[in-house]
């Protein structure tokens, strides 16, 4: 077997003089793969060149440079500032406190332009207690000059099924009428009432993605609505999915 | 393995022998790095069955470039063919791209953290506290990694539902 043969910190010429322009706060080499790490504080790097900061590209760049002069892989370690440890503790038991510690997982970041998201999960959550979250968590950012990104709220039950998604189930029971087509997004999203879905059916009626049947009432898709829904290669492909429900059809009847 | 790793920060921390505290605390590094990046790869194999044992390198560029391509792929047609509109499939992006990011760095991170505790012995636990450190990197935020790794992973599943990919 090859031995690896490690490159030594001391041999990166460039560090740490020139590559503190590019705020490398240090510079290891990994063990098991003899690649270069540099470790970049997370809030110097920036998508736009903002001052005082490095871009993606400059990072990718000096990079591409090192890996070329010393024949090694190079890895960039970006390290999470404690500033934004701190906030997220602190915001996290502020929200706690207010919404008697309903809020079970609570993770920010920065994110390019500077602001803020969050990814909140609170068990069993309903959209008023949402909204107040949402409004709470606003203005907590608002009082402390920072810009809010977005929310990412982690339960999956909460929300109503997109228009690509409403196409994939009728894609997989076509032509189906909507109370099963309400049956069956029922299970998987609760607060779909079946006056709601109706709305969307007439969308994507309207955009020409579905037809609905005079006579039976069944809807079915249409050859838009069939080039619209991706065909996936894992086990809730549409196509999988479609041919499962045919079988089920055929063997119940 | 997120329960192995509590159970071995609390006898780390708890352990007044400092060569035993040393070995629990890196042990503990190493569980909750591993506890993280199998709830990346199960998520990854439901994404995509080729992409069940994708090997740790190659994880970060999955997530960063492979999976935001297939989206914004699937996105441009259906924005297109007038389902979504623009500003919707540039919402739809910016929550994948979020997450995917914020997992791909952690990862590099917990990865780093990981290689540490397993192979620089010479590089020991530091001790204050209920704080225990090595190099850059507390316990208490490793500890965080699975979860963390888990609310990363749902977001990106429930895009790939709303797109229709899943």
């Amino acid at each position: 077997m090859r031995r690896l043969v490690l490159i030594k910190v001391e041999q990166i010429t460039e560090y740490p003089e020139r590559l503190s322009k590019y705020f490398v706060s240090d510079l290891q080499i990994r063990p098991t793969d003899g690649s270069i790490l540099l470790y970049i504080p997370k809030d110097k790097v920036s998508d736009t060149g903002e001052s005082n900061t490095v871009t993606r590209r400059q990072i990718r760049g000096i990079s591409s440079e090192l890996e070329k002069k010393y024949g090694t892989p190079v890895n960039v370690v970006l390290l999470k500032s404690r500033k934004i440890e701190e906030l997220e503790l602190g915001l996290g038991h502020l929200l706690n406190q207010r919404f008697n510690n309903a809020i079970e997982q609570f993770y920010l970041s920065f994110s390019a332009k500077s602001e803020i998201n969050a990814w909140i999960l609170v068990p069993g959550l309903s959209s008023s207690l949402k909204q107040e979250i949402n409004d709470v968590f606003g203005l907590l950012l608002e009082e402390s000059s920072l810009i809010k990104g977005t929310i990412q709220w982690i339960d999956p039950d909460i929300d109503l099924p997109s228009l690509p998604a409403i196409l994939k189930v009728v894609k997989s029971l076509q032509p189906v009428l909507i109370l099963s087509l309400f049956q069956e997004l029922a299970d998987r999203y609760p607060d779909t009432s079946e006056k709601w879905l109706n709305s969307q059916l007439n969308k994507l009626i309207k955009k020409k993605c579905l037809v609905r049947d005079k006579g039976s009432a069944s809807y079915t898709l249409t050859s838009l609505g069939l080039n619209i829904v991706p065909s996936s290669l894992n086990r809730n492909s549409s196509d999988v999915l479609r041919a499962l429900a045919l079988g089920k059809r055929k063997w119940s009847n | 393995m997120k329960f192995v790793g509590e159970k071995l920060e609390q006898l780390a921390i708890h352990d007044t022998e400092m060569k035993h505290a040393n070995l629990l605390g890196r042990s503990a590094f190493n569980r909750f790095y591993y506890a993280s990046f199998l709830v990346t790869r199960s998520t990854l194999a439901k994404l995509d069955p080729k992409w069940k044992m994708t090997p740790h390198a190659e994880i970060p560029t999955r997530l960063r470039k492979t999976i935001k391509n297939k989206v914004a792929n699937v996105l441009k047609i259906q924005e297109r063919k007038g389902v979504i509109t623009a500003s919707e499939k540039g919402r739809i992006l910016s929550r994948l791209q979020s997450s995917t990011e914020e997992l791909a760095e952690m990862l590099e991170l917990a990865y780093d953290a990981r290689i540490i505790a397993d192979y620089i012995p010479e590089e020991l636990i530091v001790k204050s506290g209920k704080i225990i450190t090595l190099r850059n990197y507390k316990l208490t935020t490793a500890k965080t990694w699975p979860d963390r790794a888990h609310s990363y992973c749902k977001t990106i599943l429930k895009v790939y539902e709303e797109v229709g990919l899943d």
